[in-house]
């Protein structure tokens, strides 16, 4: 998938993914960092200082005004995490230069964005204290205001309560306790420690002069001095001992139901799509088993699906229900779970599942950012792959693999938010 | 075969063809070379929709709440107890469906077999199959959706903001309905509402991807058949709506974080002609970017005093039926940001709008509207969201080059006024 990569300074990286279907490009730098509690606050907290101000442009209205210049180059901080890592930096979508007139989009977009990442606004050495105070603040909004997304709270909550003893279940974007203790000075050393230690990822995607993109970026590490660390990979527990039961209550009408599996599954296996396959069948998509069976038979919930990580193996089973039938709905996503481990897989369930797999594999091909995440995510996996290749290793699976799969799935926490006493609508 | 009419936007590098079709579906097909095509069907059919009936009947049927969102949701059930999804499963297309509050879109997206997949659409939007017992069960899954989204801030905010701006407006009324008048729902009802909406000639099919528009004509000779001509009378009187908003506040309770608000800007001033109404779209985008994008004083200054979260979004809805803007983020004190954003316009008004901030905030909206044409899914969406306004998705960068700084101006004076204010606030739970 990807076209051409530099290594334009220790252990920073560029890659061209060539593409001329769209009408804009796609630029992104990225800082890879283990996801740890000591850092990941700081980390979240980069960006959103970061976007403030440049060299050039010192104020969020000037970088802003001069985005507008550029055809509105939407630029976005990015930070997530992916098993052990947690990424951030920025993103941008900008216009391709034949819609504009005697304006260089992409060169210019590009040097604002190097600018936002390795040439910020300071003041004596830091960063400007009322944009590190004022991002905190923001931060602590952001952290505070996961309650008010029900489905995804509870999500957060059972990773936290299923990964105590691994780093999956640290939040990426800290903790209100870290963030309020970070100060101006700490930002900054953290700051410098980033753009000394962290690796770098830079991604291009569309068409555009990729030698002159990489030059200008080898000429900014120029000036930077690099000395990066190693990612290491952590271990996967893969065995459960208790299933562990986490019940809170909330002002909710509605109840959410999360489930967590370990699934034995091991990125260096290269065995991914078979559980995205698996994945399929139970229950990612309308025609998978938990759709049709506690859904469309049950009429017990509006969703009920299955998600996989790809770089942990740890599979989530979310639904929202009413508060009285959370027994009805566990023991439903369960058995249908068994169904699979039996081997009771239809030759009509399998091939539906292979054809849809192979659509959204297909469909990666028609997003830059989609195309940047699917070779990004793979190469920290250390896994080169491309859509293409995977949905035709697709083609030749069979229900014993899944069978086998599965049969290594394992019930690790049960999470379920309810509402206050009475509240049962 | 149709003749087929082609119109194209050589700036834009996109085209379409369109017939229509013997049983009376209107089609239009965006050939482009991606992986993935997509297919909508839609009726002019949605929420607002709830009092019509025939020229030939004497009294208008008024039907319960959320019925135009139960009649998608049980389209997919086929006769004999398949799914739709089931069939799709087949070809490997994704389907879907959504209603709003002026129409229903049944939909696909697919890397291969295309043609098989439309069979699959056209096939099964033309044949309902509702019964007693399947009604029931759909109250079931239904009643759990409607109750996701009262949790949810988000959409709570909107619903509550339309009441407070209309008083007659069916933009009042929530698309999924209430979970007591979704209880009201019976199979003859929904057969009623399907031989009314669903009608072909009422109904069109936006295609973009790489397809083919006569083998698109052939699927629609092998599925459909001519559907008889009838006229729908929909009641209006909702049309005769006062200027000023219905309550200047409304508030809720939910358990966030912190406030979230909504402004909301009603106006009444609805352009005739669809081509205006498409020019006053953008115009208020720009007006929009220039007053509440992150390149604006008032932005930059809440921002700074930590007033409003990072992203206070602004963006305005205008159709034939109803024309409003919105401001919204989260805040400690929205009735500050209120009285902020009264006095701030009343000082745009006063000292007049730049000359470089209107020219970026243009370019902006010039920009966002080319790369909405990166997507199959948002081109055959975004077209027949317009198409049944009237209007045409390829004449939109032509449009948005004739507006001036005059005419967003005159935007920012008459639309403008306090009497059209109104805010809906999601307050944390015991505060």
């Amino acid at each position: 998938m990807i076209t051409e990569s530099k290594i334009i300074a220790n252990g920073v990286r560029i890659s061209y993914i060539k593409t001329d279907l769209f009408k804009t490009n796609y630029l992104s730098i990225n800082f890879v960092s283990p996801l740890e509690r000591s850092s990941a606050c700081f980390n979240s907290l980069l960006p959103l200082v970061l976007m403030r101000g440049t060299r050039s442009y010192p104020s969020q209205r000037e970088i802003n005004t001069r985005l507008q210049y550029l055809y509105s180059g939407d630029v976005a901080a990015r930070n997530s995490s992916f098993g052990e890592y947690q990424i951030f930096g920025f993103k941008a979508n900008m216009l391709n230069n034949r819609f504009a007139k005697d304006l260089d989009i992409t060169m210019e977009t590009v040097d604002l964005l190097s600018e936002l990442a390795f040439d910020p606004y300071t003041v004596d050495g830091a960063f400007d204290e009322a944009y590190t105070e004022g991002e905190k603040i923001n931060l602590i909004d952001t952290i505070e205001a996961e309650i008010n997304e029900k489905g995804r709270y509870a999500i957060k909550r059972l990773m936290e309560e299923m990964c105590k003893e691994e780093v999956f279940g640290i939040s990426k974007l800290g903790s209100v306790e870290e963030v309020e203790k970070i100060t101006n000075k700490s930002l900054y050393d953290a700051y410098k420690y980033a753009i000394k230690h962290y690796p770098i990822e830079i991604f291009f995607v569309g068409n555009g002069d990729f030698d002159k993109i990489a030059e200008k970026f080898t000429q900014v590490f120029k000036n930077i001095e690099r000395a990066p660390i190693e990612v290491s990979k952590v271990a996967l527990i893969s065995e459960v001992t208790r299933i562990k039961e986490v019940e809170e209550t909330e002002n909710v009408k509605q109840g959410k139901l999360v489930l967590g599996f370990r699934t034995g599954y091991k990125p260096e296996d290269n065995k991914y799509h078979l559980m995205q396959l698996f994945n399929e069948i139970f229950g990612a998509s309308p025609v998978a088993k938990l759709f049709l069976n506690v859904r469309e038979k049950m009429s017990l919930c509006y969703y009920c699906r299955s998600i996989i990580n790809q770089r942990n193996g740890i599979m989530l089973v979310s639904s929202g229900v009413e508060f009285a039938n959370k027994e009805v709905a566990q023991k439903a996503i369960l058995e249908q779970l068994q169904m699979i481990k039996d081997g009771n897989i239809t030759e009509e369930e399998l091939e539906s599942a292979k054809k849809s797999l192979k659509n959204g594999y297909m469909q990666i091909y028609d997003s830059a950012e989609a195309m940047e995440v699917w070779a990004f995510f793979r190469r920290l996996c250390g896994i080169s792959t491309t859509p293409k290749l995977e949905s035709e290793k697709v083609k030749n699976a069979t229900v014993s693999e899944i069978k086998e799969l599965a049969s290594k799935i394992k019930l690790d926490t049960v999470y379920f938010l309810k509402g206050k006493e009475n509240a049962n609508g | 075969m149709a003749e087929y009419k082609v119109k194209e936007n050589q700036m834009l590098g996109e085209k379409n063809y369109s017939f229509k079709h013997k049983s009376g579906l209107e089609v239009f097909v965006f050939p482009k070379k991606m992986t993935t095509s997509y297919a909508i069907l839609a009726t002019r059919y949605g929420a607002v929709d709830n009092k019509f009936k025939l020229d030939t009947d004497s009294e208008f049927t008024c039907v319960p709440d959320g019925i135009a969102h139960f009649l998608e949701h049980k389209l997919f059930e086929c006769e004999g107890g398949i799914d739709a999804f089931e069939l799709f499963a087949k070809t490997g297309a994704s389907a879907n469906a959504y209603t709003s509050n002026t129409m229903t879109g049944y939909l696909f997206s697919c890397t291969e077999n295309f043609y098989e997949s439309l069979e699959i659409l056209l096939d099964f939007v033309t044949h309902p199959y509702f019964t007693e017992k399947t009604v029931q069960k759909e109250q079931g899954i239904i009643a759990q959706e409607i109750k996701m989204y009262e949790d949810n801030p988000g959409a709570r905010l909107h619903k509550e903001l339309m009441k407070a701006l209309y008083k007659k407006n069916k933009m009042r009324i929530d698309v999924a309905g209430t979970v007591e008048s979704i209880g009201k729902i019976t199979a003859e009802i929904l057969y009623k509402c399907y031989n009314t909406f669903y009608n072909l000639n009422n109904m069109t099919l936006s295609i973009c991807g790489d397809v083919d528009v006569s083998m698109v004509e052939q699927a629609c000779d092998r599925m459909l058949t001519e559907a008889p001509k009838i006229t729908v009378i929909r009641d209006t009187e909702d049309r005769d709506e006062p200027k000023e908003v219905n309550q200047k506040r409304v508030y809720c309770e939910l358990d966030v974080s912190k406030p979230i608000f909504a402004i909301g800007i009603k106006d009444t001033d609805i352009p005739c002609n669809p081509s205006e109404r498409m020019k006053k779209a953008y115009a208020m985008e720009i007006l929009d970017e220039i007053l509440f994008s992150q390149s604006s004083a008032f932005y930059n200054e809440l921002y700074e005093e930590n007033l409003i979260a990072q992203d206070l979004s602004s963006g305005c809805e205008l159709a034939k039926g109803y024309s409003f803007n919105v401001i919204s983020s989260e805040s400690s004190d929205p009735e500050q940001v209120y009285n902020r954003f009264v006095a701030y316009i009343e000082e745009t008004k006063k000292n007049g709008i730049d000359k470089t901030a209107f020219e970026l905030a243009k370019r902006t909206v010039y920009a966002s509207n080319i790369k909405s044409f990166d997507s199959t899914e948002d081109i055959a969406n975004n077209f027949i969201f317009n198409h049944f306004d009237g209007a045409d998705l390829l004449d939109a960068p032509e449009i948005i080059e004739t507006i001036d700084a005059e005419y967003v101006t005159g935007l920012l004076n008459d639309c403008f006024k306090e009497e059209y204010y109104a805010m809906s606030v999601v307050n944390p739970i015991g505060e």
